[in-house]
């Protein structure tokens, strides 16, 4: 029986992988306006992302039990339909490592400090090539269990440093910020959002493909939805200039929570919540990583190859960089690379494949019908 | 089986090597540190920590022998005087629970941009962690001291400023704080402590006299650079134009004219005193014909907890009276915090170019270079409204004589 993945999970994924990157280095408050009015390029960027990410959502409407790397081979023929299913598996993979680097760098900085980075790294793989392993289901069953735990332990966290908020820190309201700069902020920041690629990924395994659109709408306003609140309650807290100056802006706003003397230096918990997230994040990229290079190579899901190679890969790639340097600090240096990726695979890919579709609709249906 | 064996052991064995143990710190092997003094000795810093003893590592019996240790070292950076104690000192400092950093005055006065940096950045320190000023003194003069109750003068002092909100002499901030005002180019005033000498009491004691700490006041900061001092009763102003100002005392005095019906059947004296339980401060700056000006609107509601003059309070017309005069008294403490603000220090400690920046941000541009310059001869309109809410568990003070004819109209 083919396993099968239920919205609500597909849901919790998707905001919790989003979530994970705000709680950790909060990319938000190095874009454009770089001032008070941040939230408001979050919730701007909801629009943005809702409709840079609309092709890969046409797409995964019409082709609703084949995942990206089967629909593309449809539309471009096996050779040149592998080939770009080859470059998403790198790039889902190129996520993992992402996301892998900045949770090593930041359990080496804030907590383990002392610990070797080959510890913390082997210690993470092994937990996230062992979630793989375990196929689509139990991954998305666990992600259900975890997902409610971490939010709820960001929710309380937001609620607890109260004490310190200076709502004064919001004001004057955009007026210091162009509608350029507010635009090109909120398009900037739909570019760090990846998790759509889940939904085309996972898509065959939902177990009502109905709900496509509601997954989509969802999984774009929650997280971000969450993330505007995280962004406010941080610089009502901290101070937009203080939060520019901080690596982990989130572990800065909670290491200065004091709630009436009685709630402080609880650093710990969110670090619980750090790993979640981080955990979810790089697990699933490297599972859809993994589903799309067995689907490339034509193999099921009792293929014990595929997932220890890409696991191992991910294991040196992130050893590598993170002993060579800081991931946090010259991840400028690479954003071009990452924007250019974005467009390319976010946006011109799912738009050219659009358009192969509709030249080839016709014949499509002829082949389906036969 | 077999293999499901050595994949939990493997397990099993890297959960125990990432379960903080490799960056464990013993207790018996760091010197836990209350209170860090910051000085100059030349061009190097002079690190003075207060370490707590352990208890247990005391040979005496509870409660004898001391229980903190002074430890002081140098280096050029923080960091490297912090580790150069460990070349006399036999324990590494922990700094995860050090409660107050104090800065010597001519530290303070050179800038304190360079050391800030240490203590935001490392993981040890906290945030939260106090910061003030040894006014007039190096840092290290003004530890050691213990004058209360509290186990170590470190927290000693730590519980000196947190008792600043029974008066509002004085203020707490935290290296948070500062850095949220530093970093958006506001100017800081940070709290300050002296010694001062006491007659000793205890006639047990040798000494006539005794050293104490006191943290009235407040250390001006311009940018990262000290470049005064707020006394106690302009720290009320501070913290009233702050929107800081509770549990606070309101001492005035009213004319003798209020009191020249009453019959005196003992002594009065000169001053009223008002508990403040509720304050809010509003500050705007409006724009009056091309000009700034700043409207502060201040509501009280407090309680007449001493009344040394001997008012008939029960009457309404009186109240009023008091309530004015209060109100009179809070409009003093402003001024005189705002006076000394523009004409002393030409510098603006309130955020005031902030209320700008908020209702005129276009105006805030062309002028947020030259605000230093401009802030000096703001103009400013103050109105305070006192509501005076309790009057303690008596009616009449007990040095005038009941007005019988005032009972008779209550019953």
């Amino acid at each position: 029986m083919k396993p099968t993945i239920t919205s609500r999970q597909l849901v919790a994924l998707m905001t919790t992988s989003r979530i994970a990157l705000a709680i950790s280095i909060m990319p938000t408050i190095n874009i454009p306006p770089h001032n008070q009015d941040t939230w408001i390029v979050v919730l701007l960027s909801i629009v943005y992302t809702h409709i840079l990410l609309a092709p890969l959502l046409f797409l995964a409407n019409r082709f609703k039990d084949q995942s990206m790397i089967g629909y593309l081979e449809v539309l471009y023929g096996k050779t040149i339909g592998r080939i770009i299913g080859c470059l998403y598996g790198l790039y889902f993979l190129t996520n993992a490592f992402n996301a892998s680097t900045l949770q090593s760098e930041l359990v080496s900085t804030s907590i383990l400090f002392d610990t070797p980075e080959y510890l913390i790294v082997i210690g993470m793989m092994i937990t996230c090539i062992y979630s793989v392993s375990r196929g689509v289901e139990a991954s998305l069953r666990s992600v259900e269990v975890l997902a409610p735990v971490a939010l709820g332990i960001i929710v309380i966290l937001l609620l607890f440093g109260i004490n310190n908020f200076k709502y004064y820190l919001l004001l004057p309201i955009l007026s210091d910020s162009s509608l350029i700069d507010v635009n090109l902020g909120a398009l900037e920041l739909s570019s760090f959002y990846s998790e759509m690629f889940y939904l085309t990924m996972l898509i065959p395994y939902l177990d009502d493909k109905d709900d496509i659109n509601k997954i989509y709408i969802k999984s774009i306003v929650y997280p971000l939805g969450l993330l505007a609140i995280i962004v406010i309650i941080c610089q009502i807290s901290l101070g937009v200039d203080h939060m520019e100056h901080s690596n982990f802006p989130f572990l800065l706003y909670v290491r200065s929570i004091d709630l009436f003397e009685l709630v402080e230096r609880i650093d710990s918990i969110a670090v619980v919540a750090w790993i979640m997230t981080s955990l979810i994040r790089v697990s699933a990229f490297l599972l859809i990583s993994v589903l799309a290079f067995r689907e490339i190579l034509e193999k099921d899901e009792r293929d014990k190859i595929i997932l220890p190679i890409l696991g191992l890969i991910l294991a040196i790639m992130t050893f590598w960089s993170i002993s060579s340097r800081s991931v946090i600090i010259y991840r400028g240096d690479y954003n071009l690379i990452r924007v250019i990726l974005f467009v390319g695979l976010t946006i011109v890919v799912p738009i050219l494949t659009c358009i192969v579709y509709f030249f080839r609709r016709k014949s499509l249906e002829d082949t389906l019908s036969q | 089986m077999r293999y499901k064996s050595i994949i939990l052991s493997i397990i099993l064995i890297i959960a125990v090597l990432l379960s903080s143990c490799t960056s464990s710190q013993e207790i018996e092997d760091v010197g836990i540190v209350l209170a860090t003094g910051i000085d100059m000795e030349g061009d190097k810093y002079l690190l003075t920590h207060e370490v707590i003893v352990p208890k247990s590592s005391v040979s005496d019996k509870i409660g004898q022998g001391p229980n903190v240790q002074y430890v002081q070292s140098k280096g050029d950076t923080i960091i490297d005087a912090l580790r150069n104690a460990s070349l006399v000192f036999d324990k590494k400092l922990f700094l995860a629970h050090n409660r107050v950093i104090i800065l010597g005055e001519d530290l303070a006065k050179r800038g304190i941009g360079d050391i800030i940096n240490f203590y935001v950045s490392d993981v040890e320190p906290r945030e939260s962690t106090l910061l003030l000023v040894a006014k007039g003194s190096p840092a290290h003069e003004v530890m050691g001291i213990k004058g209360g109750l509290s186990d170590t003068p470190g927290k000693y002092l730590f519980d000196l400023l947190e008792n600043h909100r029974f008066n509002l002499k004085a203020r707490d901030l935290t290296l948070n704080e500062f850095l949220r005002y530093f970093l958006a180019g506001e100017n800081v005033v940070v709290s300050t402590v002296q010694k001062i000498e006491q007659k000793e009491i205890d006639k047990e004691e040798e000494k006539p006299n005794r050293t104490i700490l006191d943290v009235t006041g407040g250390a001006v900061f311009r940018k990262d650079r000290l470049i005064g001092y707020y006394t106690g009763d302009e720290m009320k102003g501070f913290n009233f134009l702050i929107d800081e100002f509770e549990n606070g005392l309101i001492i005035f005095k009213m004319s003798d004219e209020v009191v020249k019906d009453n019959k005196f059947v003992a002594r009065s004296g000169q001053y009223l005193v008002v508990e403040v339980k509720a304050s809010k401060t509003k500050s705007k700056v409006e724009l009056v014909e091309d000009k700034l000006l700043l409207k502060i609107d201040v509501n009280i509601e407090g309680v007449l907890i001493e009344d040394t003059k001997g008012l008939n309070i029960s009457s309404q017309a009186m109240l009023e009276a008091v309530r004015s005069a209060c109100a009179k008294k809070v409009e003093e403490y402003i001024v005189r915090t705002l006076e000394k603000s523009q004409k002393e220090f030409k510098t603006d400690t309130f955020s005031i170019g902030n209320l700008v920046h908020i209702s005129y941000p276009d105006l805030w541009k062309e002028i947020s270079d030259d605000w230093e310059s401009i802030f000096p001869d703001l103009d400013y309109k103050i109105n305070v409204k006192v509501d005076v809410i309790r009057v303690g568990l008596i009616n009449t003070p007990v040095n005038i004589e009941i007005d019988e004819e005032r009972l008779k109209e209550n019953k």
